[in-house]
């Protein structure tokens, strides 16, 4: 007796009570998922546009800040000085006074082969500074006027930071420079030279001063910044310090544009430089637009970047871009 | 005996009631709708960093303009120097130049960024401009400012 009636209570569930938890549990389920995905695509669409804020930030800074030093102890007098500026080993560039080269949208197989592709239409500068190793010419030392590339400079030793290491070489190592510069004691004059394959030093326009003991050589630090293309999923703004080394520094990743526009010493504003506009430049407008790593699902960018007189931008794919811009006053161009 | 033990057993044996399930699910929407605010404050966070930035680069880019200009240029002069003691003031009749309406690229008329600079002559010494920009966003409520110091 006491069996069939404990049979008789254990019962299971029934069908409908089954059915009404299936679907219950199914609705809680279907709301955790969908907050869940919810949550996951806004996490990671944050954490891209952060992480292209900070890229933005971090490039903008660095490009402003080498631009402001342009020039920097310099005070040269030819107008046309030329060298291959960009290291594209195709032109003798002419550069303004020479402190400033720029190359204005420039094409993806700029560099020759094997180099490193450059994003299309975006813009390559390059800075010409006097740099941080530099010593007064001592007693014998001496550089004398003379016509073009035959310039005599005597020097005792190649080694301008007395560590041993002769810097004045033609890339025979880290540190070595390509470039130099020789400033006159009262800063009235600064010209600068070559170092070539052999180790000669070339005056392209012909030195005009005689300098000796007291005056001061410099190294000449040539920085250009491009922005690398070779893994297009990928840009980066590279920066190279054409007068010291061979490589290409990542300053930042995903920098999808960078555009400049000069500012003459009349306040008008220019995309590209005429040869008459050359000695007028007074500031730097840098346009920078960094995007995120990779493409957000279901996401089309709306925005036309408008970028002065560079003109506009309109890539209306699946990244998230911002773009920034900074005015830089070039202190050492022009009196 | 048995019967009326297996019984009390039993009706021990109960499940949730429609109630206490609808009681849980109501709790664990508002522990869901919390994490979701969290991300609200993060998009909230990221936009604030953005307009930071951005504002504090138009700021930058005025002082880097004014701080180029010549000393007496009509840019520069001390239009209220009734401010001259809180440069940080941008209440109307109280600043002395603004721009309005500037983007992120600082072209006026097409973002919504306020630009704000006031000029104060002879601070801290004679012969010496102090200078403050301001940037404000959002309607005036946030801001970020910048001041420098122009020799004669």
């Amino acid at each position: 007796m006491t069996t069939v009636g404990i049979e008789r209570k254990q019962r299971g569930f029934t069908l409908v009570e089954l059915l009404i938890a299936l679907a219950l549990g199914i609705v809680v389920l279907t709301v955790i998922y969908s907050t869940f995905t919810s949550q996951q695509d806004s996490y990671s669409m944050q954490s891209q546009v952060t992480m292209t804020q900070q890229n933005l930030r971090a490039a903008l800074y660095m490009v402003t800040r080498d631009i402001q030093m342009t020039g920097y102890y310099t005070n040269l007098v030819h107008s046309d000085y030329r060298s291959d500026w960009d290291n594209n080993q195709t032109t003798a560039d002419v550069s303004i006074r020479p402190l400033l080269y720029f190359v204005n949208d420039v094409p993806e197989n700029f560099f020759p082969e094997p180099g490193i592709k450059v994003k299309g239409h975006t813009d390559i500068i390059v800075i010409i500074k006097a740099g941080d190793k530099h010593r007064e010419l001592d007693p014998g030392e001496s550089a004398t006027a003379g016509d073009s590339l035959t310039a005599d400079l005597n020097l005792i030793t190649r080694d301008l930071d007395g560590d041993g290491d002769e810097d004045l070489n033609y890339y025979s190592g880290a540190g070595h420079s390509k470039y130099g510069l020789l400033v006159k004691k009262d800063l009235s004059r600064a010209e600068v030279f070559e170092v070539d394959s052999s180790n000669n030093f070339i005056f392209h326009s012909g030195l005009d001063e005689n300098y000796e003991e007291g005056d001061s050589i410099h190294k000449l630090d040539v920085i250009m910044y491009v922005i690398e293309n070779n893994d297009p999923a990928h840009p980066i703004l590279c920066r190279r310090n054409i007068g010291t080394d061979n490589t290409y520094t990542e300053i930042a990743e995903d920098i999808d544009n960078m555009q400049f526009e000069f500012i003459l010493n009349d306040g008008t504003t220019v995309n590209n430089l005429n040869a008459n506009q050359i000695p007028l430049v007074r500031g730097v407008k840098t346009y920078l637009i960094a995007r995120s790593g990779k493409e957000i699902k279901g996401y089309t960018d709306p925005n036309s970047y408008e970028m002065g007189t560079t003109g506009s931008y309109r890539p209306a794919d699946g990244y998230v871009r911002r773009l920034l811009s900074a005015i830089t006053k070039t202190r050492n161009l022009g009196q | 005996m048995n019967y009326s033990l297996n019984n009390s057993l039993l009706s021990c044996q109960k499940g949730f009631t429609v109630l206490e399930i609808m009681i849980a699910v109501a709790i664990l929407s508002v522990g869901i709708l919390g994490v979701a605010s969290m991300q609200m404050s993060a998009i909230r966070g990221n936009n604030l960093s953005d307009n930071l930035t951005c504002g504090l680069t138009l700021a930058g880019d005025k002082m880097e303009e004014l701080l180029g200009l010549d000393y007496n240029s009509p840019e520069l002069e001390d239009t209220v120097p009734g401010n001259d003691n809180d440069l940080y003031r941008t209440d109307p009749g109280w600043f002395d130049r603004e721009e309005l309406d500037v983007d992120e690229t600082g072209k006026p008329d097409a973002g919504h960024f306020r630009r704000v600079w006031n000029i104060a002559d002879d601070k801290p010494i004679p012969d010496n401009k102090t200078i403050t920009v301001i940037v404000l966003w959002d309607k005036n409520n946030h801001q970020v400012s910048l001041t420098s110091i122009k020799r004669k």
